[in-house]
């Protein structure tokens, strides 16, 4: 390979070594698959149809024909909370596909030109960083009306900062790097030069804190749903299932305890994976 | 006057005049931001004042009275003069100055918060320093499972289940409300700190009502916010104790302690307090959901009321105040880190 020495000691392109995985990386991977693959494969694991009424049997404990009991509409808890995991994941997935991008783009752009664009963009991502974002947020959806998309909206809007200031920072080491000159040398510039070169050097920092905002995005997402501000009812949700659940609370308490538990292990992998991807990428942090 | 006087001087005033500044700006995007959204909603005020069977002219009037009619800056202006006189508009649902609910309202956030954060920062601290000081140890081991499950438990599930075991099953400590029915319409409640009203009222058992029912929603905040500041300052303590001074100390012979306590602590200041503001703000912005659940009448039971109401002006007026709180909040102990450490 002739980019061999450029990229010696370049973070993320080491590939000489081959690390262990950590075990919270690997057990939080393994979470997610657990609660992913089920919400893929809803339509068939379910057993009984999420939207179904049957007010004959509301409120049943959990049994053999409703593993989780039913709701107060007789609908299967189980099967909703299958398909309730897709509205939480599909949330924080859109979230996480505008809001990286959109922050990376400020970032690198306002790291690499300098100058006055720099100083503008730099102070309205600190401005924005200086706001209470979960109250930001909830005001946002309260007043432009609940619903899946306002959400993500005021997600994405509260939360790219961070993005912007790690790409920033990791921009201004590299732009007058050898590394940079050398590929200015064979001719590239512009997009391509930032994409290809710089990019890729904001990944590792940038892994650990996405894995990390995920974790609270879904409990902000079902903080949104728990308030009556996330995707509309029938349609089944984690955080709306809880307020359903919170009614009942002290005769049928499982209603309200299968989707905040779920909830917790969504978080809880993510959080695991961001501790994992850290002491990968850092070995000393581990101690 | 000496030279080491006037620079120190000049130090403390170009920093406060720095800290000033950025506070200004912050609380003005702020402004703009709230202001942004009460545009951009697609309730029309001056509608939902007249209601859908008022008169043309009526509702022209209200829209004229409200300003409504005038172009965007103006009204921006008009809008940020009056929150700087504390006129936040009339809530939609309840008729009353937002203004005047929100100081009726705040008092309750207030102390549950600040009851929330001296728990916090006392456990918070005293666990950094055992685990800092025996790392790998079970009380490391303690921090950083609090943490994973702060980071990761939705307060408002766990909130839900602590209701359903503390009260509904074992009825150790008080369910939803600050008081016992039996109380909370005979007291008064002048300044609105319930534990204060509560003592000063003199009834029998009204205080102990107040405490229990504070119990579950302190201990809940305390148990998110522990991990937050236990595990950032154990991380800082041992960054230090690989530092030379450490070392010499020890060499000196100070026990672990007294070099744990008397420098290194020291040496991290900034940091922790920066640290304990942020704790502090985001206690705030959590009381939000932990009110709701345990129907305490605050900013954030205020706030997710209006939001459920579609109140536009509570809405705006809650988020604003909470707004203004984080960003003092965390203002004042940056421009503080800053006068402790000169290296930043």
């Amino acid at each position: 390979m002739n980019d061999g020495p450029i990229l010696a000691g370049f973070p993320g392109r080491d590939t000489q070594r081959v690390r262990k995985l950590p075990p919270s990386l690997i057990g939080g991977s393994c979470l997610l698959l657990l609660i992913i693959v089920p919400a893929l494969l809803a339509p068939w694991l379910s057993a009984h149809d999420p939207f179904t009424q049957n007010l004959a049997l509301r409120l049943q404990a959990p049994s053999l024909l409703h593993p989780c009991g039913t709701d107060g509409l007789g609908r299967d808890v189980l099967s909703r909370l299958l398909y309730g995991a897709r509205a939480t994941l599909g949330l924080v997935t859109i979230v996480a596909l505008f809001m990286v991008p959109l922050g990376l783009a400020i970032g690198i752009l306002a790291g690499y030109l300098g100058g006055w664009l720099d100083r503008i963009l730099n102070a309205v991502t600190n401005l924005v960083m200086a706001f209470p974002t979960l109250v930001l947020a909830l005001a946002f959806v309260g007043v432009l009306g609940p619903g899946l998309l306002n959400c993500a909206l005021a997600l994405m809007l509260t939360g790219w900062p961070t993005y912007a200031r790690l790409a920033r920072a990791q921009t201004r080491i590299l732009r007058r790097s050898d590394y940079l000159d050398a590929a200015r040398m064979q001719g590239i510039v512009g997009v391509r030069l930032l994409a290809g070169h710089v990019l890729p050097a904001c990944v590792p920092t940038m892994q650990v804190r996405l894995a990390l905002d995920l974790a609270s995005i879904i409990l902000a997402a079902s903080a949104f749903g728990f308030l009556g501000l996330g995707v509309r009812p029938p349609t089944p949700e984690w955080g709306a299932m809880i307020a359903d659940g919170s009614r009942v609370l002290f005769e049928q308490w499982w209603i309200a305890a299968f989707p905040g538990f779920l909830i917790f292990v969504v978080s809880l992998a993510f959080n695991l994976a961001a501790e994992g991807l850290r002491d990968y990428g850092d070995p000393r942090h581990a101690q | 006057m000496n030279p080491g006087g006037a620079v120190a001087l000049q130090r403390l005033l170009t920093t406060l005049a720095r800290s000033a500044a950025t506070l200004t700006v912050t609380m003005a995007a702020l402004l703009c931001v709230t202001f942004a959204l009460s545009s951009l909603s697609p309730v029309d005020p001056a509608l939902k004042l007249v209601g859908e069977h008022g008169s043309a002219a009526s509702y022209e009037q209200a829209r004229r009275r409200m300003g409504l009619d005038q172009p965007w800056p103006q009204r921006l202006g008009r809008y940020a003069v009056g929150a700087l006189h504390g006129d936040l508009g009339i809530s939609l649902s309840t008729g009353t100055p937002v203004a005047r609910d929100l100081r009726r309202v705040f008092p309750a956030t207030l102390e549950l918060a600040t009851l929330a954060m001296v728990g916090s920062t006392v456990l918070g601290l005293g666990l950094a320093l055992i685990s800092a000081a025996r790392p790998r140890g079970a009380t490391d081991a303690l921090v950083r499972v609090i943490s994973l499950a702060g980071n990761s438990l939705p307060i408002f599930w766990l909130g839900l289940l602590a209701l359903y075991f503390f009260y509904a099953q074992l009825q150790w400590l008080g369910g939803p409300g600050r008081l016992d029915d039996a109380y909370e319409y005979t007291i008064d409640m002048p300044s609105g700190f319930v534990l204060l009203d509560a003592w000063r009222s003199g009834v029998q058992g009204a205080f102990t009502s107040a405490v229990s029912h504070l119990v579950l929603p302190v201990v809940l905040l305390v148990a998110y916010a522990v991990g937050n500041i236990a595990r950032p300052t154990r991380a800082a303590l041992l960054a230090e104790a690989g530092k030379e001074y450490v070392l010499l100390a020890r060499a000196t012979g100070a026990s672990v302690w007294n070099v744990v306590l008397r420098q290194m602590l020291p040496a991290t200041a900034s940091l922790v307090l920066t640290l304990l503001a942020l704790t502090y703000a985001n206690l705030l912005q959590g009381a939000v959901l932990v009110e709701t659940v345990f129907a305490r009448p605050g900013i954030g039971r205020y706030l997710t009321t209006a939001l459920f109401a579609g109140d536009t002006p509570a809405i705006l007026g809650s988020t604003l105040v909470i707004g203004i709180c984080f960003v003092l909040i965390n203002g004042i102990a940056d421009s503080l880190a800053r006068l402790l450490d000169p290296r930043t």
